[in-house]
């Protein structure tokens, strides 16, 4: 009996689900290639998250190799390698130290890779690595130490970068430093065990001495590692802690790998954030499906259970089918979304680098988790986006075998039940919108953005049911089939609002990132005209490369003032230090020369003058993302670690800046050469006279000053710009996606209309229309569902992009945003949906023209 | 540090080996940037002046005090104890001006201590590698002070007053010594050098305090013992190194009753033979010396025993007889298993262990011993 139930189960799936997906295969395949983009957005841009994250924490634990505890400074890069005396109690406990310069380190050629300083005599168990030799086989236990690393200006190449350079030991590499360049030999080329694979293998180790001068670090180090050994680490914390002075922190290798997860949280979330909308874009397309298949066969449902077919067989069947198209779109989706990781890792890559942390990422490194994340999500969504069609299904009646009315009138009494719940949610959207962050991630943002989207699609029903009709009468004024398509699209409501809603959302993303995208790169344009007022900017060659450390000696500031054309010089220097556990920028500004020459912006709307000349002594100015994100304003304390100790700044006042997420904190600059002891400049902005000629002063600049990078403010500004968009170039291709799912909906659902639309197809047949009249029909159902969607996805689309930017973007980064609207774009794609849309009818058209008359409206 | 470990390349731990070779054979490196330090060699004629020639010898290029001792508690527990620090100077002058000022290589600094603990039947064995750097390590030459982080031997007071202390942890022990030199130093060797082979300069400056008084303590696992007993102590410093025909050598000190210690070595070539110029020094009880040549003396192995760690098969007891001096010692180590290997030291190892001493025939013992061996595991070594 058993038997017998099961078996008649099994070809009631064979019979009842697998024939009538594949009797839809145009339909299901959209659905699927719906759900597999969202879900490869989702999968490609995590496992790019991902990746990063972890290059870095490996990169962290490869450098680390046995560290278990160091010592990092507070207030700087570096820290006075002196401390390195205090620190004889430890052998004494059994703890093994070692100081290390962990820096960047320009190449001749342009390229930054990094470079560590070791102290080679330390205790071997700290730094293992091997070096490529084939002439022996060195074992793989570490502390290989060969010779000629301590030859001068020796140093040991990473496996990659000695390929790159195709260099072997013996040859020699030329290096950028902060005043000229060096000379160094390498001593031998490391294999990727150890040490020698962080970074990729984009590394150069030297002793320590050699890397203190290279990089400018004379007398300093990065770091103290420290292997705690006796398993009493807490202890031995606790000690360092009362021993070291306080701006130096008592860490793991993970306190940086966190630190990094925390400072490119915000910038992660956002990405995954905006896939999510792939996502629900997907979800809707499945909806659509699964309702339509329940609609269009509650007649066949209603005879199964009047032969006495259970529930649960019927709820069974349909789930089957729900998790059938899912499965097959999400395992589409994972191996779409593992080709496209790579493509997303490269374009997230260099904006990691650059704001972030210079770790190569030049390849992905799935996990498999990312995978199951992924599957998960897909499946789940799948499941949700299912459940009203699975329950509709379920609620069949056998009596109401043949009514297939019963659903529409249902939904008809429910649509303003339906707007009601719609407007509550649209409510609730603005209530969120005005909540702060959570554990600085915007919740109630990403709330307000769901609640949008759920609220604009429940008043759809309404909405169409009224226009619909208003619409068909209008239509009708000009040809019976106008009239005849739109109250088709009336009379199908559940079909209609679905296919809009999915059309809308899809529309609302683009139009939404559309308008951020714009608004940002507007307010950053501005940003920069406004602010960026020194006509030259001077740089050493190594920072114009990409190394942030690189420094200039202060003298050049009198020797470029020196030069005739030259009003002012003023020298600016930064460094990342750490506040609260987090890095932020700390600058110091010549604020003399700034309140003559400069126009910063600032919150309170004060001159840069007055802010610039009432910052004397102890006082700051933070940027916008910085008070936003630390809950700072004018006026407030602001406690900062200086070299040796700690000192209380004034907030002063927050301006606007672009620049970074983690936020500027600027000081003056007599200040901070006092407490951080670093007379040094990073950049020098140049203003000249009024009468003077650019070209000529930079040609004298030169002469000069030599070997220097001098960049005009104009070629400042392009730089910037191609930052910004280099910043957002995964956004643009979200974009992209947006709009090839809101097509794929529109298809979707015209194929869905045609479908179902036989039997009034059929019954027109025989009341005389031609097929081109069918199909015109079909074309002119496209252009109205194209229009609902495009209206419905704009006013959405506006409503998600405010989110975007004044509350997501704000409690994430901490921007002001300037509006703007695209209007030329939105205008420009939401043509290009209405054309896509109906050129999409032409296949749903040729169906439906070929309509055969006599033969469906039988059993009618 | 073995006695002799910068005159030979094999026998040493391969992070040591690669400074050596670095140190002490420019053609094995690359020809860098930089230009090499020229060192003064060990010549004959060379003029002793104490406390002077304690301090460390910059000019030099290697050089090595090495203290090795028997002592002993109240409840009769023995200790073996060596301490050794090492000092070898850098093939290059440093770059001037570039690198900052502590971390420039002038010279490295080793040290090795190992205490034997003989009736725990434990030996244990420490190492140190640094350079000057931040006050890490250093040997100076305007005192008798050398330390390696915590480590050191300082010499205190003048006349009868002068002391020297020694200090020297590992994990779980360490040692804490007063020494009181009974005799006035001994150099080795004929006209100030101490000849290692035929060439000249192939040689060394080499003298020792025979015969220390020790006090102090030993702490083990966490406890202090008072302990007193002898100690000897060697100062060797040159700038050359072993010809390629020899193998290793043993060494061997041994302080005697009546006040009399004996220092032989002996440098074993490939064919197994012992090089010509090994020799010893017989120290009387009044500090007088006589150097012996290699026919004045002979040395039979009497137990084998094959180290279970590396495979090296090592002479585990001998005697010695001087003819001329009447003297014939049997030596009997206090454990057999004191062979030196670390984590450094991948594959290379040497014995260096505290022996009883029995004279002319006598059940108990009368005298105390050091003996050196190296070049034993030389086989073990290659197969890796």
């Amino acid at each position: 009996m058993a038997d017998g139930a099961s078996d008649f189960r099994l070809k009631l799936f064979r019979n009842f689900v697998l024939r009538d997906i594949r009797r839809n295969m145009v339909r299901t395949g959209l659905t699927v290639a719906g759900i597999a983009l969202g879900v490869a957005v989702f999968l490609a841009i995590s496992i790019a998250n991902d990746t990063a994250l972890s290059r870095f924490r490996q990169t962290v634990s490869q450098v680390a190799g046995k560290a278990d505890l160091e010592l990092l400074p507070l207030s700087s890069d570096s820290m006075d390698e002196n401390i390195l005396g205090d620190l004889y109690f430890l052998s004494q406990v059994g703890v093994k130290f070692a100081p290390i310069i962990d820096e960047h380190l320009v190449l001749k050629n342009g390229e930054v890779v990094q470079i560590i300083g070791l102290d080679m005599l330390a205790d071997p168990e700290f730094k293992r690595y091997e070096e490529n030799d084939e002439d022996q086989s060195k074992d793989s236990n570490g502390g290989e130490l060969d010779s000629s690393v301590f030859a001068p200006n020796s140093a040991l190449v990473g496996g990659a970068l000695a390929e790159r350079l195709a260099v072997k030991a013996g040859d020699f590499i030329t290096c950028l430093t902060g005043d000229g360049e060096a000379r160094l030999k390498v001593a031998g080329v490391m294999s990727k065990s150890g040490l020698g694979g962080a970074y990729s293998g984009n590394l150069l180790v030297t002793d320590l001495p050699l890397a203190q001068s290279l990089t400018g670090l004379a007398g300093r180090v990065s770091r103290i590692d420290m292997i705690s050994g006796s398993g009493n680490t807490a202890a031995i914390a606790e000690k360092l802690k009362a021993v070291v002075p306080p701006d130096i922190m008592v860490g793991s290798p993970d306190t940086r790998s966190e630190q990094a997860s925390k400072m490119t949280k915000s910038f992660e979330y956002n990405l995954l954030a905006l896939t999510l909308i792939a996502l629900m874009v997907g979800m809707f397309l499945i909806y659509n499906t699964m309702t339509i298949t329940v609609l269009r066969r509650r007649p066949e449902i209603g005879v199964l259970r009047a032969l006495g077919v259970d529930r649960r067989v019927i709820l069974q069947m349909f789930l089957f089918e729900a998790l059938f198209i899912g499965a097959l779109g999400t395992v589409f989706g994972l191996i779409l979304g593992a080709f496209l990781s790579q493509g997303a890792l490269m374009a997230v890559a260099q904006t990691f680098q650059y704001f972030y942390f210079k770790v190569p990422l030049e390849k992905v490194s799935p996990d498999l988790f990312q995978y199951l994340l992924a599957f998960a999500v897909g499946m789940s969504l799948t499941l949700i986006a299912s459940l009203p069609p699975l329950f509709e299904a379920v609620a069949v009646a056998p009596a109401e075998a043949t009514r297939r009315a019963s659903f529409e009138s249902r939904l008809r009494l429910a649509r303003g039940w339906l707007f009601a719940v719609g407007l509550l949610c649209l409510a609730l959207c603005y209530w969120s919108s005005l909540q702060g962050p959570v554990f600085e991630f915007p919740f109630f943002g990403y709330l307000a953005a769901f609640l949008s989207i759920v609220g604009a699609s429940l008043l759809m029903p309404l909405l169409l049911s009224l226009t619909l009709p208003a619409l068909a009468r209008f239509l009708g004024r000009f040809s019976p089939r106008g009239r005849l398509a739109a109250s088709s699209l009336s009379g199908t409501l559940s079909r209609t609002a679905v296919a809009s809603a999915s059309l809308m959302i899809g529309i609302a993303m683009m139009v939404s990132l559309a308008i951020m995208i714009s608004s940002f790169r507007k307010t950053v344009t501005q940003w920069i005209d406004q602010s960026f007022q020194a006509d030259l900017w001077m740089q050493s060659q190594a920072r114009a490369a990409g190394n942030k450390g690189a420094r200039l000696p202060e003298r050049l500031v009198k020797e470029v003032a020196a030069v005739p054309g030259v009003a002012a010089a003023e020298g600016f220097v930064d460094r990342r230090i750490i506040y609260k556990d987090m890095p932020v920028f700390l600058g110091a500004a010549d604020f003399d020369v700034l309140a003559r020459f400069g126009n910063q912006l600032f919150l309170s709307k004060r001159s840069n003058k007055e802010v610039c000349e009432s910052m004397q002594g102890l006082r700051a100015i933070i940027s916008e993302p910085f008070a936003v994100r630390r809950n700072l304003k004018r006026g407030d304390k602001l406690a900062l670690d200086v070299e040796g100790g700690k000192r209380d700044f004034i907030v002063e006042d927050v301006f606007y800046d672009y620049a970074s997420d983690l936020g500027y904190i600027i000081i003056p600059r007599d200040v901070y050469k006092d407490l951080y002891r670093d007379d040094q400049v990073s950049n020098v902005a140049i203003y000249l006279d009024a009468t003077a000629d650019l070209a000529k002063v930079k040609g004298e600049l030169y002469r000069r000053l030599g070997n220097l990078s001098i960049s005009s403010t104009q070629e400042l500004r392009k730089q910037a710009i191609t930052i910004f968009d280099r910043t957002f170039a995964i956004t643009y291709a979200l974009h992209t996606i947006a709009v090839v799912v809101s097509i794929l909906s529109v298809m979707n659902a015209l194929f869905a209309l045609t479908l179902e639309s036989k039997r009034e197809f059929a019954i027109l047949r025989y009341l005389g229309a031609a097929g081109k009249d069918l199909a015109s029909i079909v074309y002119t159902q496209a252009a109205i569902l194209a229009l609902s969607g495009n209206i419905g996805g704009i006013a959405l689309g506006y409503i998600l992009s405010l989110l975007l930017t004044h509350v997501i973007n704000k409690q994430s980064f901490g921007w002001s945003v300037q509006y703007s609207i695209p209007f030329d774009f939105i205008v420009q794609s939401s043509f290009l949906v209405l054309v896509t849309a109906v050129a999409s009818a032409a296949l749903p058209a040729k169906v439906a023209a070929k309509t055969p008359a006599p033969e469906v409206i039988r059993d009618e | 540090m073995s006695r002799f470990g910068f005159f030979n390349l094999f026998r040493l731990s391969r992070l040591i080996l690669a400074l050596i070779c670095l140190l002490t054979n420019s053609s094995l490196s690359l020809a860098a940037e930089g230009e090499a330090k020229v060192y003064k060699k060990a010549l004959p004629g060379y003029k002793y002046e104490f406390p002077r020639d304690h301090f460390s010898h910059d000019q030099f290029k290697t050089e090595w005090w090495y203290y090795t001792g028997h002592l002993q508690a109240k409840d009769k527990r023995r200790f073996g104890f060596e301490l050794t620090f090492f000092r070898t100077g850098a093939e290059y002058e440093p770059v001037k001006g570039k690198s900052s000022k502590p971390w420039a290589l002038d010279n490295f600094y080793l040290a090795h201590f190992a205490l034997t603990d003989e009736s725990g039947k434990v030996f244990r064995f420490y190492e140190k590698l640094n350079r000057k750097g931040l006050k890490f390590a250093d040997a100076r030459q305007d005192a008798y002070y050398v330390y390696n982080e915590g480590w050191s031997v300082a010499r205190l007071g003048e006349g009868d007053k002068e002391r020297f202390i020694l200090k020297a942890d590992g994990r779980d022990c360490g040692i804490y010594l007063m020494l009181q030199s009974l005799k006035p130093p001994v150099v080795h060797g004929e006209n100030g050098v101490s000849q290692k082979a035929s060439c000249l300069g192939c040689a060394s400056h080499y003298y020792s305090m025979s015969r220390l008084k020790a006090d102090g303590m030993v702490i083990v696992g966490d406890k202090p013992v008072a302990v007193e007993g002898l100690a000897w102590m060697d100062h060797e410093f040159g700038s050359n190194q072993l010809t390629s025909e020899q193998t290793g050598w043993d060494w061997y000190s041994i302080q005697l009753k009546g006040n009399r210690e004996l220092m032989l070595y002996v440098m074993r070539r490939e064919d197994g033979s012992f090089e010509k110029q090994s020799s010893g020094t017989l120290v009387y009880a009044d500090g007088k010396s006589r150097h012996l040549k290699l026919n004045d003396f002979k040395i039979v192995k009497t137990d084998t025993w094959k180290s279970p760690k590396t495979g090296g098969e090592y002479p585990m007891g001998w005697s010695i007889e001087v003819p001329s001096e009447k003297l014939s010692l049997k030596l009997v180590p206090l454990l057999r298993d004191q062979e030196l290997t670390t984590a450094r030291s991948t594959g290379v190892s040497y014995w260096e262990g505290a022996v009883d001493v029995f004279e002319g025939g006598e059940k108990a013992a009368s005298g105390n011993g050091y003996v050196e061996m190296t070049g034993y595991s030389e086989k073990f070594t290659k197969k890796l």
